[in-house]
């Protein structure tokens, strides 16, 4: 049975919405009936699906209207394409948790509501959605693509899990949280960092062809682990993002899985093809597709640029001003005099240092004994000022970062603290470079008259460095 | 059917017809190109899916049914492919050469397929053997991802963080440490992985399912090599080895696959089944009867039974003196009768201490150590006493310690002491708790002799350890335990920031 004349009258109505809608059917299509639950299902899919990948957000525009396109960075456009649109504002939802889905309850809940009406209201039950299923599926194809290249090509350019800095490396294991375990050790290998890229880019590829589009959510399921399992386990929080991207993939996938089913289980008989090509002759329907082809795949080669650019001349989440010359290592703390008085070494004194780290930028870690208030965020936001650009810090209960600023006259430090908390915390200490391995620091500390601390550069040898192959004495 | 030679155009198409015909028949005949390609991947996959060293089977004959564990099963199906040379050199162990092998492997199989098609000029097809040739692969492939995937589901290859590792750097673990560490912190992730194994391996199981699995196999080992290579951790050929055979598998479909959703051409699958006389079937289900049963379900029970009952592979099963685990400050430390003062420089005074829940003390000092590497044993590596050096096969032998009924801790020592940095001492302790006395030796494979006799008093908090050392010196050690809560052991989602 043919329902074409119901839909289509190509040519009658050229350049209607209707026209364009249907106008991607070939002629000769046979239209099959729905099974009535298969169109209500369809029905809700559609519009829960549709609420939650289109733009219908102001603050999406706030966001697209603020970029800077003279300054435009690979951030502001990362920040656009994984904004996910706020029914509840997102500050008022719980962070973790079934409750942080509160907008997909919502999208739910109206999406039962209107294909409730729709079913409803639709003059007949003879419906076929073949149309409106492919547009619906271009849309997932190319929001999930979008999605894939914004985070790959952070990952191939590996700027989302930088190189743990040398704080990092000299805090103890139990002192991060998971999270913050999985980017580090993701970190240590920039080059399985880029394959995972590699994978989630080529993924995107195969989406934006139709035809190889189950291929891709095939891959990307096989990958899930490293996707979107990770996300939820380690609290990496990201996870509704990662799980609408799984939503998408098995929706996607799911409209290959009759035939598939019937070629692997009923393996006696032909399995028919999908008949469905859509049919690009009409001129304008063939200038929308090229128009839009091509801003997508501009938009692919923008974006790998900025990030490209971004890798090549710095990593956002690490501050970016100069250190102090020469100072870069991890420090043993050999003398700590507070107001004439030496306090040895010790592992419960609240104010004896225990070692100190110059990192090759703005940054200054201390060990002591006193408690660190950890700063839960991911630290991923761009930042241009390196007080703020807190990745080093987030997840860190080990250490104290303090961000500085030097005056090489007077050979002195400004120091303040980075966490949010403790910003208030800040001291000047005068610097004095005793050797190549020995820096000597003098000020005021802790509501202290005098302080007095003398640092001693220990060696980099570390295991992690020295690796597996050769037998190691360390 | 005769061709008459017209042009090579009218070849071509005549030519074409009745490799269609042919097609359409079932194909019946195969092409001289398909006939050859397919002698070299018979002869390779099947060098790939037999054991092919003696090792393999002696271990077979001297299983003790009484004694079984999950390891001998998991040797069964962990077996691996041919090793015809072995290169010591580091890149034969870690890089590229480690495949030459597989390489040679490959080239052997080109040889035979030689021979072979000069052999057998009759036969159109092989449409029998390739049947046969798949099913080894396939129950080759399952029984290995069900075996791989086990030892996740059931955590053993990566575990939680001892205390120890809690208190050392992150830069003092080897790159594979950090990587097995990773997936360990977070128990339920390393469950989902396990099951990212067992379960394309069941689906292989099935005739209808496997070439899923296959594919599922394919990707996820696929991904293991890579991160293999990533981390230096070792198993990298293994996991190209299944990738490989899962690949062999997958492309049994993928072409009508393709076919099917890429042109959007109906298929009819060519499936090939032989045909079983009454005797046939009944070997052929108890044959898959047997194996599947204790390689599935016993193989299940076995890992669970180990997990469950204190056989953890990594993890040691001896109790630790009660309510000890914990980290401790070292509040004073005598040697020979002099104190010396904390100073984490020191390389004889300890700078902190650890109990865990098993019997294991760990101390810092200053002191450089050869270090087990935590590269553990590969008989792919390792032949009689050749290439000990850069593999350490004896670190994992729990289960010999346990067949001489002696404490099989000594051969749990991988994980716990295994590719972290020597400043931390781990030692083994046997407690007298009538006289209260423990009785030390060090862990680390490459210092097994060190030992130290330790009499000890415990108060709330607080052990006092005294006695001679391992350098024969008299030591006096008071220990306080630190309250410290972990920010990994809290978690992000818990109200405390403060640590």
């Amino acid at each position: 049975m043919s329902l074409n004349g119901r839909f289509l009258k190509k040519g009658n109505k050229v350049g209607s919405i209707n026209s364009l809608l249907y106008g991607v059917v070939q002629d000769d299509f046979s239209f099959p009936i729905w099974k009535s639950w298969e169109q209500r299902a369809f029905q809700f899919f559609f519009i829960f699906l549709l609420l939650l990948t289109l733009p219908i957000d102001f603050r999406f525009y706030k966001l697209l209207f603020s970029i800077d396109w003279l300054h435009i960075n690979f951030y502001s456009i990362f920040q656009i394409v994984r904004y996910q649109t706020q029914f509840l504002p997102i500050n008022y939802l719980p962070k973790w948790g079934i409750g942080s889905f509160g907008n997909w309850g919502v999208a739910a809940i109206v999406a039962f509501i209107l294909s409730q009406a729709w079913w409803h209201y639709s003059s007949n039950y003879l419906k076929n959605y073949t149309a409106l299923n492919y547009w619906l599926r271009v849309i997932l194809r190319y929001r999930l693509a979008s999605l894939l290249i914004v985070y790959g090509f952070i990952k191939f350019f590996p700027i989302q899990m930088p190189f743990p800095s040398l704080s990092n490396l000299v805090t103890n294991y139990g002192d991060f949280y998971a999270w913050k375990i999985y980017f580090q050790t993701l970190g240590i290998s920039p080059k399985y960092e880029s394959f995972l890229g590699f994978i989630e880019i080529f993924a995107a590829i195969l989406l934006i062809n139709r035809k190889t589009a189950t291929f891709g959510t095939g891959l990307l399921i096989g990958f899930l682990g490293n996707v979107a399992v990770a996300n939820g386990f380690y609290d990496i929080g990201e996870h509704v993002l990662s799980t609408y991207i799984v939503l998408l993939s098995v929706f996607l996938f799911a409209y290959d899985i009759p035939r598939l089913y019937n070629y692997f289980i009923k393996d006696d008989k032909e399995t028919i093809a999908d008949r469905f090509k859509p049919d690009f002759s009409e001129k304008k329907l063939s200038r929308i597709r090229l128009f839009l082809k091509s801003g997508f795949i501009a938009f692919i080669l923008l974006y790998g640029i900025l990030t490209q650019h971004s890798f090549a001349i710095e990593s956002y989440k690490l501050p970016k001003e100069q250190g102090l010359h020469g100072a870069y290592g991890y420090y043993d703390v050999t003398n700590f005099v507070l107001n004439h008085d030496t306090i040895n070494y010790s592992f419960s004194d609240p104010h004896r240092w225990v070692d100190v780290v110059f990192e090759k930028w703005s940054t200054i870690s201390i060990r002591d004994n006193r408690p660190v208030i950890v700063d839960k965020t991911s630290g991923e936001g761009y930042y241009d000022k390196d007080i703020d650009r807190n990745y080093e810090l987030a997840g860190n209960g080990g250490r104290h970062y303090y961000y500085y600023t030097i005056d090489s006259t007077r050979r002195l430090l400004f120091l303040q603290n980075k966490n949010h908390a403790k910003r208030f915390d800040k001291f000047t200490l005068h610097y004095t470079f005793i050797n190549d391995s020995t820096l000597a620091l003098d000020g005021s500390l802790d509501n202290s008259d005098s302080a007095f601390i003398v640092l001693r550069k220990k060696k980099l040898d570390f295991l992690m460095f020295e690796g597996r192959r050769h037998p190691v004495k360390n | 059917m005769k061709l008459k030679l017209f042009n090579t155009m009218e070849l071509t198409l005549k030519f074409n017809e009745l490799h269609e015909d042919v097609q359409e028949l079932g194909a019946n005949a195969w092409t001289k190109t398909k006939l050859f390609a397919f002698r070299v991947i018979f002869v390779y996959i099947l060098l790939l899916c037999i054991p092919t060293y003696s090792g393999f089977y002696t271990g077979i004959f001297k299983l003790k049914l009484s004694q079984i564990t999950y390891n001998d099963l998991q040797s069964i199906v962990a077996f691996w492919p041919p090793q015809f040379i072995t290169i010591q050199s580091e890149e034969g162990v870690f890089g590229l050469l480690n495949y030459i092998n597989l390489i040679l492997a490959l080239l052997i199989a080109f040889g035979a397929a030689g021979i072979w098609t000069g052999l057998d000029r009759k036969t159109l097809s092989y449409n029998k053997l390739y049947y046969w040739i798949r099913v080894l692969a396939r129950y080759r492939l399952a029984y290995g991802m069900i075996g791989w995937g086990l030892k996740k589901i059931f955590p053993m290859q990566m575990v939680w963080p001892t205390i120890g590792m809690l208190n050392t750097h992150f830069v003092d673990m080897v790159e594979k440490k950090l990587y097995w560490s990773h997936v360990g912190v977070e128990f339920w992730y390393t469950v989902f992985l396990g099951f990212a194994e067992f379960i394309p391996g069941i689906l292989l199981l099935f005739r209808k399912t496997a070439t899923l699995g296959a594919a599922l196999a394919a990707v996820v080992t696929f991904n293991i090599c890579i991160a293999n290579h990533a981390y230096d951790a070792g198993v990298a050929v293994p996991a190209a080895y299944f990738a490989i055979i899962g690949l062999f598998l997958t492309s049994y479909d993928l072409p009508n696959i393709w076919k099917l959703l890429v042109k959007q051409e109906n298929v009819k699958p060519f499936h090939f089944y032989p045909t079983f006389t009454k005797s046939q079937k009944w070997i052929r289900f108890w044959v898959k009867f047997v194996f599947n049963l204790i390689f599935v379900p016993i193989s299940v029970f076995l890992w669970g039974y180990g997990f469950f009952n204190g056989n953890n592979y990594n993890i040691p099963s001896t109790p630790g003196l009660s309510d000890t685990k914990g980290y401790y400050n070292v509040s004073l430390f005598k040697l020979n009768g002099k104190i010396l003062p904390f100073n984490p420089n020191d390389s004889i005074r300890w700078s902190d201490a650890t109990f865990e829940a098993w019997s294991s003390l760990s101390y810092r000092t200053n002191r450089s150590a050869y270090i087990d590497r935590m590269i553990g044993y590969s008989p792919l590596r390792v032949k009689g006493k050749k290439n000990r050096k850069l593999n350490q096969p004896d670190t994992q032998i729990a289960d010999w310690f346990a067949r001489v009924n002696k404490n099989r801790d000594l051969g749990v020592t991988r994980w716990e002491v295994g590719g972290m940095a020597g400043e931390r001492r781990y030692f083994f302790y046997n407690a007298d708790t009538l006289k209260h006395v423990l009785y030390l030796q060090n862990k680390n494979v490459n210092a097994r002799d060190e030992r130290q006799v330790l009499n000890y008093s415990l108060s709330k908090n607080r052990i006092i350890l005294w006695g001679i050392n391992e350098f024969n010196d008299s030591i006096y050690v008071v220990l306080d335990k630190s309250l410290k809560i972990y920010p990994l052991a809290e978690g992000r989602q818990s109200v405390r920031s403060e640590f």
